[in-house]
């Protein structure tokens, strides 16, 4: 009776690798029920040696704490259970609710709904406010004015990292370990997937900009859905049609990163009116002109501004108005 | 790793000459042993017994699992079932093998359910089997062995793209939209080769599972 198996044997075994010989032999070494135990010390010492993947015990034992600490929750996990075996395995983490949960969740991915609260978080800014968002997997995200961003409440991080941004945003993505994408969807159907880089998205009505500070970005359309890939320096515009155009920042903007911050407009005899609309347009901001012979003033000139203020500002000296702010919507007024 | 074992010519107890073997323990104790610190903390305070029982056990045995499951979301989750089940049911308390036996035998056994609810769609009941009694039985053992190296060999064998989306899909888990956007090819491709890649697993375990699984309820 064989005592004793050489720890290589067993390794080979594990790999897949044993001859036939070598198989009996362990099938007889297995045969006294306390080797059983030196198999699975073995076994693991395999398995640690050549690792399938590396989850993170520190945060699977945080979530086990918090479901024994939980017995309420506990019923929703169990009555998931019995969801397990119903429902399909795609959207696993899913089952863990109800059901109910399961088809809102699949039809708000599938749409990018804004609707739920009870998947999404929503952060949003107002006018003049800014925001920034740490989200779960430690990527920073911070907010211009007017603008939302929309995060899935649970699985964010561990089964998806997929957010949507209405308006204008800086991500520092993290990278993480399994290499996850990161992705941001845009109400008009874009997306940017990255690894763990430093971008900026703006997405307003007029259509999407993306412009790349660090790292690596593919950016697709739902006209254009094939990625095309961004390099730091790189500036996309997906227009109205869909169309991605990648461009390379100008060696000004490259130098000074708050420069390709900066929206330009160019007013050839554009009335205030018309200026308005744009800046509705790009800044996300209402401005309401109760004075006919302000809204047709003319501007002429090239202005970058970052912010509406700023460039309200900049228009109320030349124009001789003022400003003020009601109900999140901006009035322009002649000076008295 | 040593032992020292007392030893005599014609095997009677008692003094002898001592022998120094160089091995894995022969003995069941000496397993229970190398957990004696587990099982102590346990003891004293059950939930530092369990982060240690995590610290120790979560990385092997989730590695494991998903060489039958093939999906990394759903290896942590039975893994973490696995565990939920020996913390609600005390067994922490009772059981009488080694933990290590115990948790990579209910891995195991969940993992093959898991393959039949969804290669079969069938709703199997938990298998009924007690980890327990026949973590040590040797062919149950090697049954096992047989099934992930089948699986493996299986999907090593898919026709290279298939076998590309079949692993973003289910390993990463990535969804059909990333992955079509990934390779540039359609949802509607991306799809058809899981679909495909399914089926052929289907094909090659059908027999084994349902072997697999009488087998367990004639125990």
């Amino acid at each position: 009776m064989k005592n004793q198996i050489p720890k290589d044997i067993v390794f080979t075994y594990f790999a897949g690798n044993a001859s036939v010989l070598q198989k009996k032999l362990i099938e007889e070494w297995l045969s006294t029920p306390d080797h059983a135990e030196a198999y699975f010390e073995w076994l693991q010492e395999w398995e640690t040696t050549q690792p399938q993947f590396l989850p993170d015990a520190t945060q699977a034992f945080k979530k086990f704490s918090k479901r024994t600490r939980d017995p309420a929750a506990e019923e929703i996990y169990e009555g998931g259970e019995a969801d397990v075996l119903e429902s399909g395995p795609v959207f696993r983490f899913l089952t863990r609710w109800q059901w109910v949960a399961v088809i809102v969740l699949s039809l708000g991915i599938a749409s990018y709904s804004l609707r739920s609260d009870f998947l999404y978080k929503t952060y949003s800014t107002s006018y003049k406010t800014m925001k920034t968002v740490i989200l779960n997997d430690s990527t920073k995200v911070t907010l211009n004015s007017n603008s939302k961003l929309v995060v899935p409440r649970w699985g964010f991080g561990s089964r998806t990292r997929e957010v949507i941004l209405e308006g204008e945003a800086e991500f520092a993505v993290t990278h993480t370990i399994d290499n996850k994408h990161f992705i941001v969807h845009t109400a008009d159907n874009s997306s940017v997937t990255v690894l763990g880089t430093e971008f900026v998205v703006y997405s307003r009505t007029r259509g999407t900009r993306v412009l790349l500070n660090k790292g690596k970005v593919q950016l697709a359309s739902a006209n254009d859905p094939k990625p095309h890939e961004m390099i730091p320096g790189d500036r996309a515009e997906v227009t109205l049609s869909g169309v991605i155009e990648i461009k390379k920042l100008t060696k000004e903007e490259l130098s000074t990163p708050s420069i390709w911050k900066q929206h330009e407009f160019k007013f050839q005899r554009t009335s205030l009116a018309k200026a308005a609309t744009e800046m509705k347009e790009i800044f996300g901001v209402s401005i309401i002109i109760n004075n006919d012979t302000l809204a047709a003033r003319e501007l002429t000139g090239t202005f970058k501004a970052q912010s509406a203020d700023e460039l309200l500002i900049v228009l109320s000296e030349m124009l001789d108005m003022e400003f003020s702010v009601h109900d999140g919507q901006l009035y322009l007024a002649p000076k008295p | 790793m040593g032992q020292i074992e007392n030893s005599s010519l014609d095997g009677a107890k008692g003094p002898g000459r001592a022998k120094i073997f160089m091995s894995a323990p022969d003995t069941k104790s000496d397993a229970l042993d190398k957990e004696f610190f587990i099982r102590a903390t346990l003891a004293a305070d059950p939930v530092e017994g369990y982060e240690l029982l995590f610290r120790n056990y979560y990385e092997p045995l989730c590695s494991h699992a998903v060489r039958f499951v093939y999906n990394k979301e759903v290896a942590e989750d039975l893994v973490a079932d696995v565990f939920f089940n020996l913390w609600n049911k005390k067994l922490h308390e009772t059981i009488t093998i080694s933990f290590r036996a115990y948790l990579f035998t209910s891995v195991r056994n969940k993992c093959l359910t898991y393959l039949k609810w969804e290669l079969d769609k069938q709703k199997t009941e938990e298998l009924s089997e007690d980890p327990v009694s026949s973590a040590l039985l040797p062919d149950r053992i090697m049954e096992f062995d047989e099934l992930y190296l089948h699986i493996e060999k299986t999907i090593n064998q898919f026709p290279p793209q298939c076998q590309r989306v079949f692993l973003m899909s289910r390993f990463e888990g990535k969804s059909y939209q990333e992955i079509a956007v990934g390779l540039g090819i359609s949802s509607k491709a991306v799809e058809a080769h899981v679909s495909k890649g399914l089926n052929l697993l289907r094909k090659a375990l059908e027999n084994v599972l349902v072997l697999a699984l009488t087998f367990i309820h004639l125990i």
